[in-house]
């Protein structure tokens, strides 16, 4: 079977800044009103007294192609090199997974 | 000073093999940024710009960029964006009878209203007007003292609330630049560097760093500092996103900040948590300083703050450990208290021992960036200014600096700014007391908007008393629709060169290249080709010109080259800089016990008594009190306890978002479908009382005045505070009077008043103001889906009327 690659996101550490979306939307030239990467936000409140739940979820939507036009050439996807808190990681989902079960907390892996 | 390149980035300019060139730059402004000097990487086809992306060889963004410059082409290539120069009569003001002009017809005209002004009201009758943080700040010296030959120079936000009074106390107390947290940016190892010590904690007061990159700071070196370990404390009357990931969260009252720095120095103090010998060694007046500390309380600060006790006492004793970084904020400037909020945190920093030394808090270089009209400019090794620039000493007499708007009334703007005081110059431009000011140089900035005056519409009315307007921008705003005659149209960063410098030049880190990538659209021409154009007319000529002829102003090149090498210590040429585009200036660690700090090269601080003045002369010698004191907020609950049944709720402003500059970018789409209205932070709790919903529009009102934004219902706030959106403006709007681009309808900048400000002139309260809210009957403008979103602007000089420019529209 060939290898999958997909995204590993640290959702603890996304700060919900927009940058995927747009240099997603750059990326593929997408409508407006449209997206190939869509960030989704729980919370903000309040667990127990000062104890917040608050974070981002980019999803992916059936436009991405995990930039298969950038990663040919050796480059990382357009989100991953422009999400401002180095929080979007590209690779082979068996490396995401391990990197994952590393951080072992907050995390996603999505494929398109 | 040393600086060191990355040995491994990318050439400047690459070609692909289609033809496509890959330049590296970083921008600055037009559009309007703080100047971080991201990395960009620009793609060119055939002349045009076809792409940007974030540049993985800059030293600290690494190819990390925010979504305004991942939008700039549609600035760049905007249909309403204006390319040529254009002039409107002056009677027709607030109409759309502009008409292009040439550039030689719009300097004549210059040239002529100077003289005429002068003639007629007198040699300060001329104005310079600025905004926030943008590069046309390194021109507005040679605009108001060499052109218009006035030192009536003004940033119009009230009190000077932005950077000038955090940076003033820090150059008052310790005679140095600007103290700002250690993110490693000047070491070439970065984080890993053997000489960097991973700070303990960072102590983040009032400041949004994430979405505005303060005054040049990476904002996201937060995160980058926190993922390996540094624990955030956050002062902040929102729990904001980093509040939710801080070890103490201060959910203070807006504007209690001194009492909050008051009540941890007490602690540090009364539970002996201070660094002894660096006190002994470093500081002067400490007794003093800690009697008046001693006049307050933990208890009394926790309840003025509403921050409670055990959480204050906590935070202070993480701050007895070493190292830790303060990350201080627009809301210490934002606050008529503000100079002493400062003075707490400079000394809170000083004496817990963590002033320049590694991961803890630098100290700023003394370096002043062309500010240009203080009473020491033009005078050699006088003070900081041993400038050696090729320009001869400017034309403006002692008598005009002495006539300067307010600088007889605030002595530090006398001594360290030169530049008018915006509250007093308001009312001058508004009564021609003491004297008449009918000429008028906006340089890109939108006080109507507003990025950042009070109470807009009375500068707006005050500028159309104006006899003649000039205005240099990319766009028409508000302000230039209402009062400007003669529109200059800018090159943006991407068409021109010049650099830019973490911090005004003070601190560590990468200086990079802004690099002219193609030539400008149409007429348009940069802040420093519309100096050079002038420099060379004659009569400004010897304004500019040394007796042998020669000038900074001769090319760009040369005009960088003497900024890096004489005014930044940089010891690097433009040639240089261009080749590395990012050289950064190495972070030098205990400067006072290096000698890097006196000019006399002796170990110390560059103040009288060569060290911390916690006890301030300065301040004592412009008439102040030498030790800080809290002020409780002028228009809240306690101080005015008789409009508190009218107006029961905080209103606090300013807070930045990622789609935005201040009042620049909402013409852009794609922006405004992040960011497509303003919004009013509410706590479920107050809007259900008021019967409003989320996403409704409502109207806010004070004494001062009202505007209309959306709600929107969070349990960030507390029940009594909302936090209300600033500068919008909506561009699809009809910009004729009384409209002006729909200014007025959610103009949170109304509601703020002028001339309330501290004993220095500085701070005014954006951030502690009484408010009431209700539903509003009906929305202020029409609404549209980004996509939707119209455009009524048809000016003749826009790229939309220029047949050879149609082509590249967005």
């Amino acid at each position: 079977m060939t290898q999958k690659y997909g995204l590993l996101f640290d959702n603890y550490w996304c700060t919900g800044c927009h940058s995927c979306e747009i240099s997603c939307k750059n990326e593929h030239d997408l409508p407006l009103g449209q997206w190939g990467i869509k960030m989704l936000e729980l919370g903000p409140w309040e667990k127990t007294e000062g104890d917040w739940e608050h974070k981002y979820y980019p999803v992916l939507t059936s436009y991405c192609d995990l930039c298969k036009e950038r990663t040919e050439k050796g480059e990382v996807p357009a989100c991953q090199l422009h999400c401002l808190a180095s929080a979007i990681e590209y690779g082979p989902l068996d490396e995401l997974a391990e990197k994952m079960a590393e951080r072992g907390k907050c995390s996603s892996i999505l494929i398109p | 000073m040393s600086t060191f390149i990355k040995e491994s980035a990318a050439p400047q300019k690459q070609v692909l093999a289609d033809g496509t060139e890959i330049h590296r730059t970083s921008p600055w402004s037009p559009p309007g940024c703080h100047g971080v000097g991201c990395g960009i990487r620009a793609f060119v086809k055939d002349g045009k710009i076809v792409k940007l992306e974030g540049d993985p060889d800059h030293p600290v963004t690494e190819g990390r960029l925010c979504i305004r410059c991942l939008r700039a082409l549609d600035i760049q290539y905007h249909p309403d964006r204006i390319v040529h120069p254009m002039f409107r009569d002056p009677k027709d003001r607030g109409t759309d009878k502009w008409k292009v002009i040439s550039w030689d017809e719009a300097y004549n005209k210059i040239e002529e209203e100077i003289v005429k002004c002068k003639e007629k009201y007198g040699p300060n009758s001329l104005s310079v007007l600025t905004g926030t943080g943008r590069e046309a700040g390194r021109y507005m010296t040679n605009t108001s003292a060499r052109v218009c030959v006035t030192t009536n120079q003004c940033y119009t936000q009230s009190g000077f609330s932005c950077m000038a009074p955090r940076d003033t106390v820090c150059s008052m107390i310790g005679g140095a630049g600007y103290i700002e947290y250690d993110y490693a940016n000047g070491l070439p190892g970065k984080y890993d560097d053997p000489e960097f010590v991973q700070p303990k904690y960072l102590l983040n007061w009032g400041r949004d760093s994430l979405r505005s990159n303060p005054d040049g700071t990476w904002g996201h070196s937060i995160i980058e500092l926190m993922k390996r370990g540094t624990q955030l404390i956050n002062v902040d009357p929102r729990v904001n996103w980093l509040s939710t990931r801080s070890l103490h969260h201060m959910q203070l009252r807006p504007g209690t900040d001194t009492a909050l720095a008051l009540g941890l120095l007490w602690v540090v103090i009364n539970e002996d948590l201070y660094d002894h010998e660096f006190v002994e060694k470093w500081c002067y007046g400490f007794d003093k300083f800690k009697d008046r500390v001693n006049e307050y309380s933990l208890s009394w600060a926790s309840e003025v703050t509403e921050v409670p006790e055990e959480t204050i006492r906590a935070v202070a004793r993480c701050l007895s450990e070493k190292p830790w970084g303060l990350n201080m904020g627009l809301a210490n400037d934002q606050n008529p208290n503000g100079v002493e909020s400062v003075h707490c945190l400079y000394a809170l920093v000083a004496i817990t021992g963590n002033l320049d030394i590694p991961g803890g808090t630098n100290l700023g270089w003394n370096i002043t960036l062309d500010f240009g009209g203080n009473e020491y400019d033009a005078v050699d090794g006088v003070a900081g200014s041993k400038k050696k620039e090729s320009l001869p000493p400017n034309p403006v007499t002692k008598e005009q600096r002495e006539s300067t708007i307010g600088l007889n009334k605030y002595p530090i703007f006398k001594l360290l700014l030169g530049k008018a005081v915006p509250d007093l110059f308001l009312e001058t431009i508004e009564t021609d007391d003491p004297y008449p000011i009918r000429f008028c140089w906006i340089l890109h900035t939108n006080p109507v908007a507003p990025t950042n005056s009070a109470q807009p519409m009375r500068w707006k009315n005050a500028l159309q008393r104006m006899d003649f307007v000039v205005a240099q921008d990319i766009f028409i705003n508000p302000t230039i629709a209402a009062a400007c005659d003669l529109f200059l149209p800018l090159a943006t960063w991407l068409e021109h060169d010049g650099y830019t410098t973490p911090l005004m030049g003070e601190h560590p880190g990468p200086v990079a290249a802004m690099i002219k990538v193609i030539e400008p659209l149409g007429e348009a021409k940069s802040e420093y080709q519309i100096i050079e154009d002038l420099s060379k007319r004659p009569a400004y000529w010897n304004n500019f010109h040394l007796e042998d002829g020669s000038t900074k102003f001769e090319s760009p090149a040369r005009y960088i080259s003497e900024d890096l090498t004489k005014l930044v210590m940089f010891g690097k040429d433009w040639d240089y800089l261009k080749e590395h585009v990012d050289v950064c200036r190495k972070t030098e660690y205990r400067k006072y016990e290096r000698g890097l700090l006196r000019p006399d090269g002796s170990p110390g601080f560059n103040t009288t008594t060569g060290q911390i003045e916690l006890y301030s002369l300065m301040f004592a010698s412009c008439g102040g009190d030498p030790l800080p004191s809290y002020e409780e907020p002028r228009f809240l609950q306690i101080a005015k306890p008789e409009w508190a049944e009218e107006y029961p709720l905080i209103l606090t402003t300013g807070a930045r978002n990622w789609a935005s500059f201040h009042s620049e970018h909402r013409q852009v789409k794609v922006l405004r479908e992040i960011k497509p209205y303003p919004v009013v932070e509410i706590h479920p709790n107050t809007a259900a009382k008021l019967g409003i919903f989320e996403g409704e529009w409502v109207c806010i009102e004070n004494p001062w005045g009202k505007c209309y934004e959306k709600a929107k219902l969070t349990t960030r706030l507390k029940e009594n505070v909302v936090n209300a959106d600033h500068g919008w403006w909506y561009p699809e709007e009809d910009m004729n009077e009384p409209s002006l681009g729909g200014v007025w309808a959610s103009n949170i900048n109304e509601l703020v008043p002028n001339n309330e400000i501290g004993f220095y002139g500085f701070g005014a309260p954006y951030k502690a103001l009484p408010c009431k809210i209700t539903k509003a009957d009906k929305p202020p403008i029409t609404e549209y889906r980004a996509q939707d979103l119209p455009s009524s602007q048809n000016y003749p000089g826009s790229i939309k009327n220029d047949a050879k420019l149609k082509d590249l529209m967005r």
